[in-house]
C-alpha cells in the first residue's frame, strides 16, 4: 500500500475507534492498537518498509526523553521520600512476584525476566480519570497519582536492566567477567552516553540564542542522536534517552521545559502510528497456547502489586489506607508497558522470543483495561476519599 | 538600545505568601496580569500569571498535575475548562491559597545592560508576555515587555 494512505488510514482509524472507546471510558491506546490489527492482521496489509523501525526508535525516543524531563531535582525533593520508598518496593516486588508466576508456568527463564521487567508501569490516564470521577481527594489519592506519573520511569529502568539480563542468558555466555561487563556496559554505557549528550546539549543552549522553532527541532534531533548513538555502541537506547532528559532539566530547565510542551504538542499522531504498528504485530494465533501465561502474569501483578504496595507503605510508615489500598488502586497498564513490550520484540526477534511478547502484552492490557477501574473504585471508596454524591 | 533605556522602574511585586484574594485584588486594580513575586531581599522567586490562578480549579495538587502532564502517557480525561465549573472550592481558600503555590518558578530574567534585540528574542522565544530585569545577584530592577521595547523602537525612529 501507498505508505501515505497508509499512514492517512491509521490516523483516520486511530481516531474514530479513540473517539468511540472514549464513550466506554476505555483509553485510547486501545483504538490505536485495534487500528493496527484491523489494518494487518484483519485486512492482512504490510507496512511499508522501514516504518516499523523508524516508528519505534521516533517514539521511544521521545518517551524516554520526557520521561527523563520529569526527573528535576525540585521536583524528586518536593516529592518526597515516602513516595520514593513506595514507589521503589513497588517495582521490584511487583518484578519479582510475575517473574516467579510466570516461571512457575513456562520454566522459562528469559520470558518470565522480561515479562517481570514490563509489569510494573502503571497507566495514567486510565486510573486518574477514576479518581476525578469520584472527586477523589486524600492522601491515598495523591500518593497514587504520584506512583501513575513515576512508575514509567521506573519502569523504563527495571526493563532496561531486565532486557540486557535476558539476552545475556540467552546469549549463552558463560565467563563471569563478560556476563557482568556485558549489561554493566548497556547500563553505565547509556547512562554515560544520554549524561554527556545532555551536558553538551545544555551548555550550547545555554550559550546559543535559539527560538522556538530552533529547540523544537534540536530537542527532536538530539533525543534521535542520542537513540541512534546508543544503538551503534550497544547501550540501553531508552535509558540513555531517559538520562540525556534528566541531564537537560536539570542543567537547563528553561529549554527543558519549552522542549517538553513542544515535543507534548505532536505526540498524538506519534502515539496512534506507534501502537498502531504494535497492533499490527499482534498474531492471535498464539493466543490459545499462552493463555496460562496471560492468567499467571495478570494474577502476578495484581498480587504483586498489592503486596509490593502494602511492604513499601509500611517501610515508609505511611497511614494504613495506603498500605492497604494503594496497590488496587494502580492495577491500570497501559502504554509504555506495551511499547517497551514491541521494542523488546525488536530487540529479542533473533532469540524466538519476540512474538509471545507483544500478543501477551496487548491482550493483558486489555484485560487490565477492563478490571482495573473497578479496583481503583473500590480503593478509593474503602479509603473514605471518594466524594459523598458519588457513594 | 539597551533595555534599561526602555524597562521600567515602578513594579507591583507580591511575596511568596501573598493570598489569594489580595492577588485577585492586585488584578482587579491594575491592568496588568503578570507580578513578580520577590523575596524580603528583592530577589526573584517566581512569576504569577492570572492564568496560574485557574491552578487552583484542578482535581490534584499542582505538583501531582505537573508530574503527570510531563508523562508522555498522560492524557486529559476532560478539558480545562469544565475544572472551572465543576470542582468545589471552600471558602477558605482564598487565605490559605498563597502565591508560592501558584508562581511559575521557571523565570527567564535579564540584566539592565543587556540590549533590547536581547530582551525581544527572549519574549518571543519563551512565549513570554513580561521579562523581569535584575542585577547581577537577582534582585529584581523593573519589567520590560513588548509594548516597551516597541515604544523605545518607534521613539527612537520619530514615530512616537
Amino acid at each position: 500500500m501507498n505508505i501515505y494512505v497508509f499512514v492517512a488510514l491509521i490516523l483516520l482509524l486511530g481516531f474514530i475507534i479513540g473517539r468511540l472507546l472514549r464513550r466506554i471510558g476505555l483509553t485510547e491506546v486501545l483504538a490505536y492498537l485495534t487500528a493496527g490489527l484491523i489494518i494487518g492482521p484483519v485486512f492482512g496489509v504490510k507496512a511499508p518498509e522501514h516504518f516499523e523501525s523508524l516508528i519505534t526508535a521516533t517514539t521511544l525516543a521521545l518517551v524516554g526523553y520526557m520521561v527523563g524531563l520529569s526527573f528535576s531535582f525540585d521536583f524528586l525533593k518536593k516529592m518526597g521520600r515516602k513516595i520514593l520508598i513506595i514507589l521503589t518496593v513497588e517495582v521490584l516486588i511487583t518484578s519479582f512476584v510475575v517473574w516467579g508466576f510466570v516461571y512457575a508456568v513456562t520454566k522459562n527463564l528469559p520470558l518470565a525476566i522480561i515479562l517481570g521487567s514490563l509489569a510494573p508501569a502503571t497507566a495514567p490516564a486510565g486510573t486518574v480519570a477514576v479518581f476525578r470521577d469520584l472527586r477523589a481527594r486524600g492522601t491515598l489519592t495523591n500518593v497514587a497519582i504520584a506512583i501513575v506519573g513515576l512508575d514509567d520511569a521506573a519502569g523504563i529502568i527495571i526493563y532496561s536492566i531486565g532486557l540486557v539480563w535476558v539476552k545475556m542468558l540467552l546469549g549463552g555466555k558463560a565467563s563471569i567477567l563478560s556476563s557482568l561487563l556485558h549489561p554493566a556496559w548497556e547500563i553505565f554505557g547509556a547512562i554515560a552516553l544520554g549524561g554527556g549528550i545532555g551536558a553538551g546539549l545544555s551548555y550550547i543552549t545555554r550559550k546559543v540564542r535559539l527560538s522556538s522553532d530552533h529547540i523544537f527541532v534540536i530537542s527532536i534531533a538530539i533525543a534521535v542522536l542520542c537513540w541512534g548513538l546508543a544503538e551503534m555502541i550497544g547501550v540501553s537506547t531508552i535509558l540513555a534517552c531517559m538520562v540525556l532528559g534528566a541531564m537537560l532539566i536539570n542543567l537547563n530547565g528553561h529549554i527543558a521545559n519549552h522542549s517538553n510542551k513542544l515535543i507534548d504538542s505532536i505526540m498524538t499522531p506519534i502515539f496512534i502510528l506507534f501502537f498502531a504498528a504494535i497492533g499490527m504485530e499482534i498474531n492471535f494465533s498464539q493466543f490459545v497456547s499462552i493463555w496460562p501465561v496471560v492468567l499467571m502474569y495478570c494474577a502476578g501483578r495484581s498480587v504483586g502489586k498489592i503486596i509490593g504496595c502494602g511492604m513499601g507503605g509500611v517501610l515508609s510508615k505511611s497511614e494504613p489506607k495506603i498500605t492497604r489500598y494503594l496497590g488496587i488502586a494502580l492495577l491500570n497498564q497501559a502504554g509504555v508497558a506495551v511499547g517497551l513490550a514491541f521494542l523488546a520484540t525488536q530487540q529479542l526477534s533473533g532469540y524466538g522470543l519476540g512474538g509471545i511478547i507483544i500478543t501477551l502484552m496487548a491482550t493483558t492490557t486489555a484485560l487490565f483495561q477492563i478490571i482495573s477501574p473497578l479496583g481503583t473504585q473500590y480503593a478509593v471508596k474503602r479509603a473514605g476519599e471518594a466524594s459523598a454524591s458519588n457513594l | 538600545m539597551l533595555v534599561k533605556d526602555v524597562m521600567r522602574r515602578q513594579v507591583i511585586t507580591v511575596k511568596e505568601s501573598t493570598t489569594l484574594k489580595e492577588l485577585m485584588r492586585i488584578f482587579q486594580k491594575y491592568p496588568f496580569h503578570h507580578l513578580p513575586v520577590v523575596k524580603e531581599d528583592g530577589t526573584v522567586v517566581g512569576i504569577v500569571a492570572l492564568e496560574d490562578i485557574l491552578k487552583i480549579f484542578e482535581p490534584f495538587p499542582p505538583y501531582l498535575m505537573e508530574m503527570l502532564r510531563r508523562n508522555p502517557f498522560y492524557t486529559e480525561t476532560e478539558p480545562e475548562e469544565t475544572n472551572l465549573f465543576k470542582v468545589d472550592l471552600p471558602p477558605e481558600m482564598g487565605v490559605l491559597c498563597v502565591a508560592e503555590d501558584l508562581m511559575n518558578m521557571n523565570v527567564v530574567t535579564i540584566k539592565e545592560d543587556a540590549t533590547a534585540m536581547e530582551a525581544l528574542s527572549r519574549i518571543r522565544s519563551y512565549n513570554l508576555k513580561t521579562l523581569p530585569v535584575v542585577d547581577e545577584d537577582g534582585r529584581l530592577q523593573g519589567i520590560v515587555n513588548l509594548f516597551d521595547i516597541l515604544m523605545g523602537v518607534l521613539k527612537e525612529k520619530g514615530i512616537f
